[in-house]
């Protein structure tokens, strides 16, 4: 176990570098001069070549990249162009809110999605099945954006349930519909999921001798068939969190919620190449965490792919 | 199979009867091939449809205080806030995203489809450094990413098709490779390697084939994603670019008028949903009808 945990952790290290390295040339390859636009469009040349000097972008490709991994190493990020403050510390300042915010989207997707799928793969066919099965149709292919907009008229400008975006106390008021908005999609796709999983199980021998040796059906779906769903859900989970951690621009951009997805979107606004870069990484990083996190719980609850 | 071909037709019926099941998902995929089709050819037909130029700002489209219209005989759904027609703009806004979306999808599955039947059939180092780069690709986050690479290269048609491509031939490559490593094991791939066959051609005519219906399912369902990626983009402002008619830029730029004018929003969002809805089904279905059973 150990050793497939290290040899995980390794890759997860490889895996970074190599995107460190992708983001990196993507820096490169920016069109403009970053000297030029800190400096200004009064500034003369010789200031452009003293800032440019300053910021390093005079030094060969190979020189440059190794001061960035250097600086990554330190837990350097760069500086915003626009703030003049270090990177990090400005998505470390929003991370919270992203944080809250996936948080309640996870909550969500479970809340609608879990009891959803159960109770449709149950009951086959049936009403319920029928209603959230074209729910979870429908929502999957409703765009973010255009849910969130109408979510916050009708339930926060019409009815003035919920405030019109923005973050505030009780915090959980204000996260409530960015957070349905989230998971939303998450719960029809987890409707989805957990609904196939359960009419796979349920034809399983085991099932039939679980009912057969008495057990209630209660006692069949909560002893048997459940912890062969969790498997799965965990994977899913883990991954959402992960994804939702690296920033849901679109949500919260829609509501105004402070997080690093809206500082991003403000940055590509005010082309703060450093800031926006910077957040990719800080996504890419929590992706490559959650993978890493969900493969070795994984690994502990199934003794066979550890032993691959 | 060619033996079977040169049987005299009256010994094998020449078609077997479809079973009630099997006559359902025939109409299913039909129903959603009709409705796909339907869609693109009114985004097709745009500019000898729509009444009106999308772009052309009226002078009498807006109200003396500068809102929009209602509906009217002249305008059938009303204006949107530059006072242009609203109902031209809808039918030319499913334009730009079913471009980007299905040829993103194709260059996609081009690229997955050759690298997945690589690295499956391969296997050693070749695998593994596809399927690490799969695995790098996938752990960038989606949106920013997109929105990052975009604000490098400028968001043109062209530069969104090839960013997105670059990003979703992950998937398609995954399930490729699961797909040839089942292959590879039976009998035909070894029978083909005896007969002397080399890799290229092995995996061109006899494993390609093979994953085929995989591929086209995945590729319809990247077309439904893509298309709401690009709405996303284009909603964030760096995607399709204004003047343009493109149902995710038309509900950004109409969603300040949502309270006195609410079909600016709903009517492009509805647009999306069905196209989404229509495109997915078309693969879940074709999806059922090949599983025969």
């Amino acid at each position: 176990m150990l050793r497939h945990l290290v040899k995980r952790f390794l890759w997860s290290l490889f895996d970074l570098l190599i995107i460190v390295t992708i983001t990196f040339i993507l820096t490169y390859l920016l069109p403009g001069d970053p000297a030029r636009t800190i400096a200004g469009p009064h500034a003369t040349l010789a200031d452009v070549l003293r800032i440019r000097r300053q910021l390093g972008l005079d030094a060969p490709l190979y020189v440059q990249y190794g001061r960035y991994l250097w600086n990554l190493v330190h837990l350097n990020l760069g500086t915003s162009i626009e703030f003049g403050t270090p990177v990090l510390s400005d998505i470390l300042a929003k991370f919270p809110a992203t944080a809250l915010l996936a948080a309640t989207g996870v909550i969500w997707e479970l809340i609608l999605g879990l009891p959803l799928g159960v109770f449709s793969a149950i009951r086959r066919g049936g009403v319920l099945d029928q209603i959230s099965s074209t729910l979870s149709m429908a929502a999957i292919a409703m765009p973010q954006f255009w849910v969130g907009i109408i979510l916050l008229f009708v339930l926060a400008f019409k009815f003035h349930l919920f405030p019109l975006g923005g973050y505030g106390t009780p915090v959980l008021w204000y996260a409530f519909l960015p957070g349905l908005t989230l998971g939303i999609g998450g719960a029809a796709y987890y409707q989805q999921l957990i609904r196939s999983r359960v009419l796979e199980v349920l034809p399983q021998q085991y099932i039939a001798t679980a009912r057969a040796k008495g057990l209630s059906e209660r006692q069949v779906l909560l002893r048997h068939v459940m912890p062969q769903v969790l498997t799965t859900l965990i994977t899913q989970i883990g991954m959402d969190a992960g994804y939702f951690m690296a920033g849901v621009v679109v949500v919260e951009t829609v509501f105004g919620w402070p997080g690093i997805g809206l500082q991003a979107w403000t940055a590509i606004q005010a082309l703060d190449v450093p800031l926006v870069i910077g957040t990719v990484l800080f996504g890419a990083f929590w992706i490559v965490l959650a993978n890493f996190v969900v493969d070795s719980i994984y690994g502990l609850l199934d003794p066979r792919i550890r032993l691959r | 199979m060619n033996i079977a071909q040169q049987e005299p037709s009256s010994i094998a019926p020449r078609r077997p009867r479809l079973s009630p099941r099997q006559r359902r998902r025939y109409m299913r995929f039909a129903l959603w091939a009709i409705v796909v089709l339907a869609i693109v050819a009114v985004a097709m037909l745009a500019p000898s449809i729509s009444p009106h130029n999308p772009d052309k700002l009226f002078s009498n489209g807006l109200t003396p205080s500068g809102m929009p219209l209602g509906p009217s005989k002249e305008f059938p759904l009303g204006t949107d806030q530059f006072g242009r027609d609203e109902l031209s703009r809808l039918l030319w806004g499913g334009r730009p995203a079913l471009l980007i979306s299905g040829l993103a999808s194709v260059f996609s599955s081009i690229v997955g489809i050759v690298l997945g039947t690589a690295a499956g059939y391969f296997g050693g180092w070749v695998d593994t450094v596809i399927s690490r780069f799969v695995n790098i690709l996938m752990s960038f986050p989606l949106t920013l990413f997109a929105v990052a690479i975009v604000l490098i290269v400028s968001p043109s048609i062209l530069n969104l098709i090839v960013i997105i491509a670059v990003i979703y031939w992950t998937y398609t490559a995954r399930l490729v490779r699961a797909e040839v490593l089942t292959l590879r094991e039976q009998d035909f791939v070894a029978a083909a390697h005896a007969l002397g066959c080399s890799p290229w051609r092995l995996m061109v005519k006899h494993l390609m084939p093979n994953v085929f219906d995989t591929v086209l399912v995945r590729a319809v369902l990247t077309m439904a994603q893509v298309f709401l990626l690009e709405s996303g983009l284009s909603y964030l402002g760096v995607g399709v670019q204004p003047p343009t008619p493109d149902w995710g830029l038309m509900i950004a730029q109409s969603q300040n008028y949502y309270g006195s004018d609410p079909g600016l929003v709903i009517y492009p969002g509805l647009a999306i949903v069905i196209t989404v809805i229509a495109v997915t089904q078309l693969g879940e279905s074709y999806r059922a009808l090949k599983r025969r059973t």
